[in-house]
């Protein structure tokens, strides 16, 4: 179906800082307890890891993304050193985008300045929420002085690139207050938004509320409405959207992001993060490092649910990954399923979500998968079909 | 040697095959160390649902006060479906042992045998089993047996022991009259059931009436006239042994190269084809299929084998017929019509062991005979197929008996009203035992009713039915509509009053059964253009994951690939998608025999 040789493979690179000083009540994420003689043993490990998966792993990187667990409570001279290692022991392929995800209340001058001397020029900053009480909620450790003196650093460093995270669908919420933190959030200048809808998570503290009955969430009508209102609200000030939860502000989305919902290639570093390398254009593998601090300790190069890729998940997942994106997917007209024509448009030979849509992301997902299966689709011709792509747009 | 010809009338498990038994033994039929227990039950498909559906007779030799005597045991079907079958093998007999369990009393399919017995003017033997055991309550038995027979000569046995089975054995030779018929007039016989024999086609057994068969006498089939040559004609002992002659009395078997099952018919008459105008024997009726169900392969490609698989049934299964039929939601299969529940299990059963195949059959349903407005009459026996508009419909009633303990008639005759039930007898059977008698549409009867009767009796209850006639009633076909497209496997047949409540039910269920789509889905019960129940399931709001990154990523490949497989099993109608258990559950609904 492809004529035209296909686009390089772009890399990114994942580095996971566990450490948190405490446990969030929605969080599902590997952390562990920032305990300051916990830090140098888990830099050494991960310092091996560098050294071990930069040999095994040469290809330049495109985009190196850290994150957590909170990347900010690891101190200065620890990150000076992983910064060192690797920048000294990965190939990169310029621009490289850089981003470190950080939380208000360890923000710190120095460990900005020290960012900035490493070429780091993205911030991702998890603010959530602009009212304490939902902070309070969700068990965040700063408030919202603190974020806003975090963020005036950020741009007194000079990140002119800067994220913020928002949820909603926060206990209690109202879609009053989710507007007032997404114009709240708006007024501190970032380039980039993620609004996540808070999803109750596999062992957090909230999942066990919502179990017992003590968890008040705003009924299905406020979410939906709480998805649409971000659209108007950010639009309004030239965010676009261009993922189901992310908006940016041209020429601003997060290219690391983007090479997960574009099916590229990523190389995760640390306890529990994710990789994904192709072994062929037609089958791929993906690993999870250890979870667990002690064992990675011991060997850090440590994996489990190890798995190998064939064509038919591969074309499961472009689909649902890629029908996240603004652009959507090359899909033919004529396969679209009746029941998903109301949720999605048609355009030079791409299906993308509408409003509508978005909010049912998952299941016409399904639907799509499905229709190729029903047709006798699933094979090599269309797995390269569907990894076309439109020029990047963050480039 | 003189011939007594008889059977034993009893309720499944009150000891009719150990009798039998205990009566081989005495009379030598089968040497001890031959013997299995119960050798008269051998279909192993009965034997666990511990019922009776062929009948093996058997011919066994006694000598008594110095003569020679040959006895011959008819079995009898213990089923209401095969009330039919019963009164032919009644027919070929001459006397009748009633056996009651004196710890259970007279129970309902008892009595609607005995009815059939003393219709054919047998003489009636009455024994109550099981004395040996401490709960046996011989006096209240006995009172219900004279309340129904006026006989006050009654046996008290145990089968089990042995105690009083000879006397009882004797006493079938002094009371039961000895056959009566002629052996010089031209032959003339009773064909009271028949097996199919692959090798040997379809085999009669037959009770002479008149003259004698031998191998090599042309013989004439009454109702098909046609013509067979006899091969070999022979007793039961209990197996199949040949002999020279079947004289007039005599109860065996004849092989004739008859190809079909059709050809013997229970209930036809045999002729000697010298005498092809010999009268037939009273009684003789058509298998007549009296419920209806859609049959389905569940694997949907099987369908070639089960169309093989109801051919083959068909050789030695009159009664069945079968057309075929389509569904949206489960392909292709057959319209069967069933003598009733029981032969519509043991139809699913045999499929399961002799063909390997597992079917869907859908709610049973009984035949409707409609006159149109242009003054025909159409048969309808698939709901889908009624007519809306109509002169005039006719339903099969058929009239109910039940034996219950006083204290349950309330609930029963609530539940029999509620069925549209007319009562016709009530009656006393002993101070704590009611029997009672209901005429009752069987479409209601067939619908879950004998479960009913069950749940409200404590499982005391008893029941049996038999064929009354066709009525006038009141009926309406309801549709049900799912994103508007009638679904014609889903349409049924209920009186007008019970249409808005059958009809809400529906409705509901589907309500429950149909998963969220990505649209509104209205439901719809309508008879005609009239909507009289509805609902609607709203659509999926929001099905979309927040967060999803790298190490997201196969965790929720695999939640899709599962929900895609689920789609898989996902039935279609229309563009609604429903799971194949939950259609199922609504088209087969509750029922048990
Ligand atoms: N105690 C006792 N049990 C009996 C007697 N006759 C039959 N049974 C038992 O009752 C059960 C049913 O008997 P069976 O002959 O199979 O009944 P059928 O269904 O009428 O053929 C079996 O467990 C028998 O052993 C009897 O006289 N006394
Ligand atoms: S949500 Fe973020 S900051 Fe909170 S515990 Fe989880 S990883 Fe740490």
């Amino acid at each position: 179906m492809s004529g035209k040789p296909p686009d390089p493979i772009r890399r990114g690179l994942y580095l996971h800082l566990p450490f948190c000083r405490r446990k969030c009540r929605y969080c599902g994420f590997f952390t562990l307890p920032a305990r300051e003689q916990d830090f140098a043993p888990f830099v050494e490990a991960l310092l091996r890891e560098i050294e071990a998966k930069a040999s095994r792993y040469p290809e330049p990187l495109d985009t190196v993304f850290i994150g957590g667990g909170t990347p900010s409570t690891l101190p200065v001279p620890h990150w000076r050193r992983l910064l060192q290692a690797l920048q000294g022991h990965f190939r990169f392929r310029e621009p490289v985008e850089w981003t470190v995800e950080m939380n208000p209340e360890s923000v710190t001058p120095d460990l900005l300045a020290l960012f900035r001397d490493f070429g780091i020029r993205r911030i991702s900053l998890g603010v959530q929420s602009a009212h304490d009480e939902e902070l309070e909620i969700l068990g965040r450790i700063h408030d919202r002085a603190t974020a806003e003196r975090a963020i005036s650093w950020i741009h007194a460093h000079g990140f002119e690139n800067v994220n913020l995270d928002l949820i909603f669908g926060i206990p209690g919420q109202s879609l009053e207050s989710w507007i007032r933190s997404l114009e709240w959030a708006v007024q501190q200048g970032p380039t980039h938004l993620s609004t996540y809808h808070l999803t109750i998570e596999k062992g957090s503290v909230f999942e066990q509320w919502f179990q017992q009955g003590r968890l008040t969430l705003p009924d299905a009508q406020t979410v939906e409405a709480m998805y649409r209102v971000r659209e108007e609200v950010l639009g309004a000030h030239g965010y676009q959207r261009y993922e189901i939860s992310n908006f940016a502000k041209p020429g601003y989305e997060c290219r690391h992001n983007r090479i997960y919902w574009e099916h590229q290639e990523y190389l995760g570093l640390g306890p529990s993060a994710a990789s994904f390398l192709y072994i062929s254009d037609i089958s791929a593998r993906r690993w999870r490092n250890v979870q667990d601090l002690p064992r990675y300790l011991q060997n850090p190069c440590f994996t489990e649910e190890d798995e190998s890729l064939g064509i038919s998940e591969l074309i499961t997942e472009r689909i649902f990954l890629g029908i996240r994106l603004r652009e959507g997917i090359p899909f033919r007209r004529a396969w679209i399923p009746e029941a998903v024509q109301p949720f999605v448009t048609w355009e030079k030979g791409r299906v993308r979500l509408n409003q509508d849509g978005v909010l049912v992301a998952d299941r016409i997902a399904v639907e799509l998968v499905s229709a190729l299966e029903e047709r006798g689709a699933i094979h090599a011709e269309t797995l390269r079909f569907l990894g076309r792509r439109t020029p990047d747009p963050g480039a | 040697m003189k011939i007594r010809n008889f059977s034993i009338i009893a309720h499944i498990d009150h000891g009719k095959s150990t009798l039998a038994d205990r009566f081989l033994e005495l009379t030598g039929t089968l040497r001890p160390e031959d013997m299995a227990e119960q050798v008269l039950d051998s279909m192993d498909l009965e034997r666990e649902r511990g019922i009776t559906i062929k009948m093996h007779p058997v011919r066994m030799h006694y000598r008594y006060q110095g003569e020679d005597y040959i006895l011959n045991l008819i079995d009898t079907p213990g089923h209401v479906d095969f009330t039919y079958e019963v009164s032919r093998s009644l027919a070929a007999c001459e006397g009748a042992i009633l056996l009651v369990d004196a710890t259970q009393g007279v129970e309902a399919q008892t009595i609607a045998n005995l009815y059939l017995a003393l219709e054919q003017d047998l003489t009636i033997i009455p024994v109550i089993n099981k004395i040996d055991l401490p709960n046996a309550d011989v006096d209240r038995v006995r009172q219900q047996i004279l309340d129904l027979l006026g006989e006050e000569e009654i046996f008290e046995i145990s089968a089990k022991e042995g105690w009083g089975v000879q006397e009882l054995l004797e006493a079938i030779i002094e009371k039961v009259p000895p056959p009566k018929g002629d052996p010089k007039q031209p032959f003339k016989a009773l064909i009271f059931d028949a097996v199919y024999d692959e090798y040997r086609g379809a085999i009669p057994f037959i009770r002479v009436f008149d003259g004698s068969v031998r191998p090599g006498d042309r013989i004439l089939f009454k109702s098909s006239g046609k013509v067979f040559e006899v091969v070999e004609v022979g007793v039961f002992r209990p197996h199949r042994v040949p002999v020279e002659v079947l004289q007039a009395g005599e109860v065996g078997y004849l092989a004739a190269q008859v190809k079909e099952i059709r050809d013997a018919a229970v209930g036809d008459t045999i002729v000697s084809a010298q005498a092809p105008e010999t009268p037939a024997l009273p009684g003789y009726r058509e298998p007549k299929p009296m419920v209806f169900s859609g049959v389905y392969p569940v694997v949907p490609s099987e369908y070639p084998l089960l169309q093989k698989a109801l051919d083959k049934l068909k050789l030695n299964d009159a009664a069945l017929t079968y057309v075929g039929e389509h569904s949206p939601a489960l392909g292709a299969g057959f319209r069967v019509g069933f003598l009733g529940l029981l032969h519509m299990e043991i139809t699913r059963e045999r499929l399961r062991r002799e063909f390997g195949l597992e079917v869907i059959m859908t709610t049973p349903n009984v035949e409707y005979k409609v006159v149109l407005e242009d003054g025909t009459t159409k048969i309808v026996d698939s709901p889908k197929d009624f007519p809306t508009h109509y002169e005039k419909a006719f339903e099969p009633f058929v009239l109910v008996q039940i034996i219950t303990p006083a204290e349950y008639i309330g609930p029963i005759v609530e539940l029999c009203q509620s069925r549209r039930g007319v009562q016709r007898t009530f009656h006393y059977l002993d101070p704590n035992t009611v029997l009672f008698e209901y005429e009752l549409p069987l479409q209601e009867v067939i619908f879950d009713f004998y479960d009913k009767l069950k749940t409200v009796s404590r499982g005391y209850a008893s029941m049996d039915y038999e064929f009354l006639e066709f009525r006038e009633s009141d009926l309406v076909r309801v549709d049900i509509l799912v994103a508007r497209e009638r679904v014609d496997s889903l349409a049924f047949v209920v009186h007008k009053d019970q249409a808005y409540r059958l009809g809400r039910w529906v409705v509901d269920r589907l309500q429950k059964l149909i998963p969220r789509q990505l649209f509104e889905v209205v439901i719809q019960a309508a008879i005609g253009k009239k909507v009289i129940a509805k609902s609607r399931i709203p659509p999926i709001r929001k099905d979309v994951t927040a967060k999803c990154y790298g190490g997201d990523v196969t965790r929720k490949r695999k939640l899709l690939e599962r929900q895609k497989e689920g789609k898989k099993r996902l039935k279609k109608i229309g563009k609604v998608e429903l799971p194949q258990e939950a259609f199922l559950a609504l088209l087969t609904r509750e029922h048990k025999s």
